[in-house]
């Protein structure tokens, strides 16, 4: 197949050739789809395009002053929510009345239509983050800017209403909730407030103060307890030492210095008796003092024994004087008695104060469980009521926000204009197309033909691809009225192309005068 | 050169008429075929003819251009050629037409087109001939009637078309019987300045061509524009005898 095509210095002929015996058709071809570009390009709908851009502007310069305090609407598609708002009934119900398409008094099925047919015609995207921009296309350039217009206007007020709403209602259920809350407070307390009139101890801290009571008589007990055994261990050793101790001492008797004198007269003699004999004097005048003092002795002796015989206790000598140790540890008992006395007595008084106290303690931990149920009731109730009570008026300041229109700003940052040309296809582009097909299929169509048709169309073809010699190339036989005959068609397909561009022409006069 | 045809003309008018009338005793007058109404220009050209005036200067080089290749190949006897199309429609006849015109323009040879396409005959038509005498198969059906009165002048000097006749459709066995083998040869011994053309049914669809081609000496085979794909002129051509085949002739048809 492939050796039958053919060489490229036979193809540029042959594609002449072709292109003159096909003359007709390849004209025709030209002349069919360049009016059907033109026809097309008349009859072709005009749309017209009108868009308008809106920046949303979310709270910006109050949003920092109002941090925390009030909550602004988070929104991430604003496209999204543009189209909801303006593909909403409300909406559309009023573009059919602004774009008269109300004057033909359309039945619902008719009214439902134009508003399908309006959707699809309404574009809403998100240019940036916060400009959204909304197009919409009619055949009436006027149309199409008084409704784009009037969908920018009406986007803009229900948006800023349904804001208004939306913070207003969140403001009046919070406003509910406080109402209910503060009910469900002042019940609480009052029957905490009844329950405390009933039990006296039943106060916050009771329970604290009595253990500490308690513990601080527990240990005054104590104490008492341990100075009490002091003082009674005190008072056995006192009883103990009283004993011991005589009632009365005898400091010096004569008996006793006579005997002491003689037992020093004694140690002189045993001295004197080292050196000297009994002769000496002084041993005969120490022996003759001893004699006396032990006549003394005997005297006091018998005297004694007289006065014990006699039976008087009275002090027999001027010396003999009370014990004063005895008398000291006498006194000291007496005061440690006192004091156990009144220790013991100390003691009682706590014990029983210790009991009432233990007593009053079993009271209050009878009464803690009502009371802790109540006070539990009471502080839930408030801590809601104050949670209610400042959201109420962060939600206030929402609102106030919102009907000032400071939340939400919508700013038209290019407003609608009124089309002055048609969007999309025009006749130019029709025309072009045409023309352009007109020439370029058939030519396409052409080449094609004779470049993959196998059918010879060079007499140098046979012998190259079938090594049979050839005669001759006879050319085609014209006669004179073949002659005339083509150069009629040739005319007629001139003036045929003169027609198509007659056309072209009268028509982009047409368009120009009409613009003009 | 117009004079000297007429001059021509002039002396043998009414010379076929009279060999009808003679028989044998026209041999001679046959020997110099003239016309008694030579074609003019515009008739020529009415019968697609080639002619001798510039307008058709073109074609008629090219059948002068394969009259000389036929003649060389041919050497110094007359011959017969067969002309036949690869596929119907491809201008067969034209060229058979045209090719013995322009064998007929020298004025030393004449030519015979014989109309062998049993099954289309066109070529009385196209040269306007009222073939009211028969043709070929009125011939071969009844020889006795005498060749001479089926062969007519066509008004081209020296060339003389002998139609097809009534139309057949089983061709091959006329091709292959005696008596047209006879009269092939007997037509072309009558004189050894007259070269015969047989214009031949076409080569694809049915043997006729073949069985044909046994008649002749040489087989121009005609390939049109944007008609006949390689291949099929190669299998066309493979079929006939090779040492006959002349070559092809490739033709510009409208």
């Amino acid at each position: 197949m492939s050796n039958e095509l053919l060489v490229s210095n036979e193809l540029t002929p042959i594609l002449f050739t072709e292109a003159r015996r096909r003359r007709v058709l390849l004209v025709i071809l030209l002349a069919v789809f360049a009016l059907a570009g033109l026809v097309a390009g008349i009859f072709w709908p005009k749309n017209f395009a009108s868009s308008t851009s809106i920046l949303v502007q979310e709270s910006n310069i109050i949003k920092p002053l109002m941090e925390g305090r009030a909550v602004a609407t988070g929104n991430a598609d604003r496209a999204a929510i543009a189209r909801e708002v303006i593909f909403s009934r409300k909406i559309l119900d009023e573009i059919v009345e602004v774009g008269g398409w109300k004057k033909s008094d359309p039945s619902p099925l008719e009214l439902e239509r134009i508003i399908d047919n309006i959707k699809s015609r309404i574009t809403v995207i998100n240019l940036r983050e916060n400009l959204i921009q909304i197009a919409y296309k009619d055949s009436d350039a006027e149309r199409a800017y008084l409704v784009t217009q009037r969908l920018a206007d009406l986007f803009i007020s229900e948006s800023l209403a349904a804001k208004e709403r939306e913070s207003s209602d969140a403001y009046r259920f919070i406003d509910s909730q406080v109402e209910i809350y503060r009910g469900k407070l002042t019940d609480a307390e009052d029957k905490l407030k009844a329950y405390r009139g009933q039990n006296a101890d039943a106060r916050p801290g009771s329970e604290t103060d009595s253990n500490t009571r308690i513990s601080e008589l527990r240990t005054q007990v104590e104490n008492a307890r341990m100075d009490l055994m002091e003082q009674r261990s005190k008072e056995n050793a006192l009883v103990a030492q009283l004993t011991g101790e005589s009632e009365i001492t005898a400091v010096q008797t004569r008996e006793g210095q006579y005997r002491m004198r003689l037992a020093e007269l004694q140690t002189q003699l045993d001295t004197l008796m080292l050196t000297y004999t009994d002769q000496h004097p002084d041993v005969i005048r120490v022996r003759h003092q001893m004699q006396d003092l032990q006549d003394q002795v005997k005297r006091e002796e018998s005297q004694r024994a007289q006065r014990t015989a006699g039976g008087t206790p009275a002090p027999i000598d001027d010396s003999v004087q009370f014990n004063p140790l005895y008398q000291e540890l006498r006194s000291k008992l007496a005061e440690v008695r006192r004091n156990i006395a009144a220790q013991q007595s100390r003691m009682g008084a706590s014990e029983s104060l210790l009991q009432t106290e233990l007593d009053r303690g079993r009271r209050i931990a009878d009464s803690e469980n009502n009371l802790s149920e109540l006070t539990r009731d009471y502080e839930v109730n408030r801590d809601i009521y104050q949670d209610l009570l400042k959201r109420r008026e962060n939600a206030r300041v929402s609102m106030n926000l919102d009907a000032d229109h400071r939340g939400l700003t919508f700013v038209i940052q290019e407003p609608a204009e009124l089309p002055l040309r048609p969007s999309g296809l025009r006749f130019m582009h029709f025309g072009l197309a045409g023309i352009g097909a007109g020439i370029f299929l058939p030519l396409a169509l052409l080449f094609g033909l004779v470049r993959f048709d196998p059918r010879i169309r060079a007499a140098s073809q046979i012998e190259r691809l079938t090594g049979i010699p050839v005669l001759a190339s006879v050319p085609m036989y014209t006669t004179h009225k073949d002659r005339w005959r083509s150069r009629r068609t040739t005319v007629l397909l001139v003036l045929l192309v003169i027609a198509v561009i007659a056309a072209y022409a009268a028509v982009t006069l047409m368009k120009l005068k009409m613009f003009l | 050169m117009n004079r000297e045809r007429d001059m021509q003309l002039s002396d043998e008018t009414g010379t076929i008429d009279d060999a009808d009338a003679k028989g044998a005793s026209g041999e001679r007058a046959l020997a110099y075929l003239a016309e008694s109404r030579a074609l003019t220009t515009t008739q020529m050209e009415e019968r697609r003819l080639i002619h001798r005036d510039d307008d058709s200067r073109g074609t008629a080089d090219a059948f002068r251009e394969i009259r000389t290749r036929l003649l060389s190949l041919g050497g110094v006897h007359n011959f017969v050629t067969m002309v036949t199309a690869v596929s119907p429609g491809s201008g067969a006849s034209f060229v058979a037409r045209n090719l013995a015109a322009a064998f007929a323009f020298d004025e030393a040879k004449n030519s015979l087109l014989i109309d062998c396409n049993l099954r289309y005959p066109g070529q009385h038509r196209a040269f306007g001939v009222d073939a009211n005498q028969g043709g070929l198969i009125d011939y071969l059906d009844h020889p006795s009637k005498g060749i001479d009165r089926v062969v007519y002048r066509t008004g081209v000097p020296r060339l003389r078309l002998l139609p097809a006749g009534v139309s057949r459709e089983m061709s091959g066995e006329y091709f292959s019987s005696f008596r047209m083998r006879a009269l092939v040869d007997s037509l072309r011994s009558q004189y050894a300045e007259r070269y015969l053309f047989l214009d031949g049914p076409p080569l694809k669809g049915s043997p006729d061509a073949r069985i044909l081609s046994d008649l002749a000496d040489f087989i121009v085979v005609v390939a049109a524009y944007g008609k006949d794909t390689a291949h099929s002129i190669r299998q066309a051509v493979a079929s006939l005898d090779q040492n006959k085949v002349a070559g092809v002739v490739f033709n510009h048809t409208p």
